[in-house]
């Protein structure tokens, strides 16, 4: 269990969650169960609370912690992005972690991160219908379009010569833009390849790449891209 | 419940239901028919006219009766005979059943049953070498006047076109139902018959003029209230008399009954009631409602205190989400969910 085998880990999780005064801590069966009252606030005031149970990933902070609504206040489905084989909430495309979740990264910013944007939709979805920072797909096709979100592009032939420039040892960035601009890398989609790589870690791009030639062997030649509404991007 | 709703429901309150009228009116038409079948005086046809065939017919308030307007349409030329004789053939047949009887003006009319009444207006009809149907209406003074009803029916049907996406659950538009509306108010301070008291007809076509087009918010609802505002606004801006013809023959000044005084007084209502509709925009429901009985009565409804809880809700759900908006631009780099599928 990793909070035996690395005492320093656990000690830095432990001050962390001392932060958050709503939430207490347990270990039980060997597992790490964070329980509480989540407040979502708007600008200035407390708009609801959910009662929720984070269940610590057995080798955190590699894997993310299962995070589960407990107050039974959200229908556990697929559409309010609960999975159904275990009612946890998906909190985020699975690569998407290492932009909202990079790796090193302790429990104060998971709370912070993806438990406070998810619950924060939740509320908004409740209250307007919408959701604040847009919605993935389910499956595999949110994950392309998790990557078209990156990269700006919603095309799956230019999205895979993307990834499989981030690949490469070295980018020239005098190379032309996969894109069809007619522009130089450099003066195009560098910055969007570059920051994907330095975040991504290589087996996901690898894992994305093999979905990306499954959808388009299906016949599918873009993805949408979604929108991260009312954010300035 | 939204200020419409709550207009909607004040409508739905004062609207005549025409099923029993039309009832009432067959039976009474059928008595007077049957009499001048028995007589040798030529059988008319019927012509309906009226608040309710226009469908701006609103309740009677206090004492006074349901009104039933018929046409009685004789096929003679009204240069043959005398309108007084035509009138009297009308008048005797009646007689005959009943002698609760009235000769006014330009209709002869019929106490039916408690809280009814029916006003048979008599036409002369014929057609000249043209084919064109002349109607001619007799007077109690036996005269004959001019008239168009089915053209003034025509004129009333064609500026309810525009108004066709406005109907409500109960089939009536915001022409029919701003009438309405505005016959009551005169109805609630002029109770009964009075000269000081436009005609319903009156309003009508003040309604008719004064709005050509609905009052929609951006979703296409209705918006009676600034229909009514603007209908207001423009008839008590008139300078002097206000003034609306018939449009039909003999495009006689449909307000002209008023006197000055009545007149002036009618602008001032208008005044008052323009004041209270600006007022009641900013208000809450609760709050507009009573500030709105006081000039349609109290068949406007006040919504229950569950209904004004429920706007309390809806306000702060209204705060909420604002400051929820306004929390949105905090989050730099949010995840958007998603599921494993």
């Amino acid at each position: 269990m990793w909070w035996c085998i690395d005492k320093n880990e656990f000690e830095r999780f432990k001050s962390e969650i001392s932060e958050f005064d709503f939430f207490n801590y347990r270990i039980e069966n060997d597992r790490v169960i964070i329980e509480g009252c989540w407040p979502v606030y708007g600008k200035t005031s407390l708009i609801r609370s959910y009662k929720i149970k984070i269940v610590v990933s057995d080798d955190f902070p590699n894997t993310p912690p299962a995070v589960f609504e407990v107050g039974d206040e959200i229908p556990k489905s697929p559409a309010y992005h609960f999975n159904i084989s275990d009612n946890s909430a998906c909190l985020f495309a699975r690569p998407e972690r290492f932009n909202v979740w990079p790796l090193g990264a302790g429990i104060k910013d998971f709370i912070n991160g993806p438990v406070k944007a998810f619950f924060f939709s939740q509320a908004y979805k409740e209250l307007t219908g919408e959701w604040p920072f847009g919605e993935w797909s389910h499956g595999d096709e949110g994950i392309v379009e998790f990557y078209a979100h990156l990269l700006y592009v919603q095309s799956l032939t230019i999205i895979k010569e993307m990834l499989e420039l981030t690949l490469e040892h070295k980018i020239f960035r005098q190379w032309k833009c996969p894109c069809g601009s007619g522009k130089r890398l450099i003066m195009c989609h560098a910055e969007r390849i570059n920051s994907l790589s330095k975040i991504i870690p290589r087996f996901e791009i690898l894992e994305a790449l093999k979905i990306i030639d499954n959808e388009i062997a299906q016949g599918k030649k873009t993805a949408r891209l979604i929108k991260k509404s009312k954010i300035v991007e | 419940m939204s200020m419409q709703d709550l207009f909607c429901k004040f409508h739905k309150n004062i609207k005549v239901e025409t099923d029993e009228l039309r009832e009432k009116r067959d039976i009474i038409v059928d008595k007077i028919r049957n009499s001048l079948k028995n007589s040798d005086n030529p059988v008319p046809e019927l012509l309906n006219q009226g608040s309710y065939i226009y469908g701006v017919g609103v309740k009677p308030i206090g004492d006074s009766e349901y009104d039933i307007d018929v046409g009685l349409v004789f096929s003679i030329k009204s240069s043959d005979y005398e309108a007084k004789i035509v009138r009297k053939w009308v008048y005797d047949a009646i007689a005959t059943h009943t002698n609760n009887v009235e000769d006014r003006g330009p209709c002869i009319r019929v106490h039916y049953a408690a809280g009814y009444h029916v006003d048979l207006v008599i036409y002369s009809k014929y057609k000249d070498n043209d084919s064109v149907e002349n109607y001619q209406l007799a007077f109690k003074n036996n005269t004959w006047h001019p008239s168009e009803p089915k053209q003034l029916k025509e004129f009333i049907s064609d500026k309810r076109k525009p108004f066709v996406n406005t109907k409500d659950s109960s089939g009536a538009d915001q022409l029919q139902r701003v009438t309405r509306y505005l016959k009551r108010w005169n109805d609630i301070f002029i109770p009964g018959d009075s000269d000081d008291k436009p005609f319903g007809l009156a309003t009508l076509l003040l309604v008719i003029e004064k709005l050509p087009i609905p009052y929609v918010d951006v979703n296409g609802n209705s918006t009676d209230l600034e229909a009514l505002i603007n209908i207001v606004a423009k008839a008590k801006n008139t300078l002097g008399r206000i003034i609306i013809r018939k449009p039909t023959q003999e495009y006689e000044d449909v307000f002209s009954k008023l006197s000055d005084d009545a007149m002036n007084k009618f602008k001032n209502r208008l005044e008052s009631l323009y004041s209270t509709l600006v007022s009641v925009r900013n208000m809450s429901d609760n709050d507009a409602a009573q500030s709105l009985q006081k000039q349609f009565g109290n068949d406007f409804p006040v919504p229950d205190k569950k209904e004004d809880e429920l706007s309390i809700d809806s306000s702060m759900k209204k705060k909420a989400i604002a400051d929820m908006d306004a929390a949105i631009p905090l989050f730099t780099n949010p995840s958007s969910p998603w599921s494993r599928g």
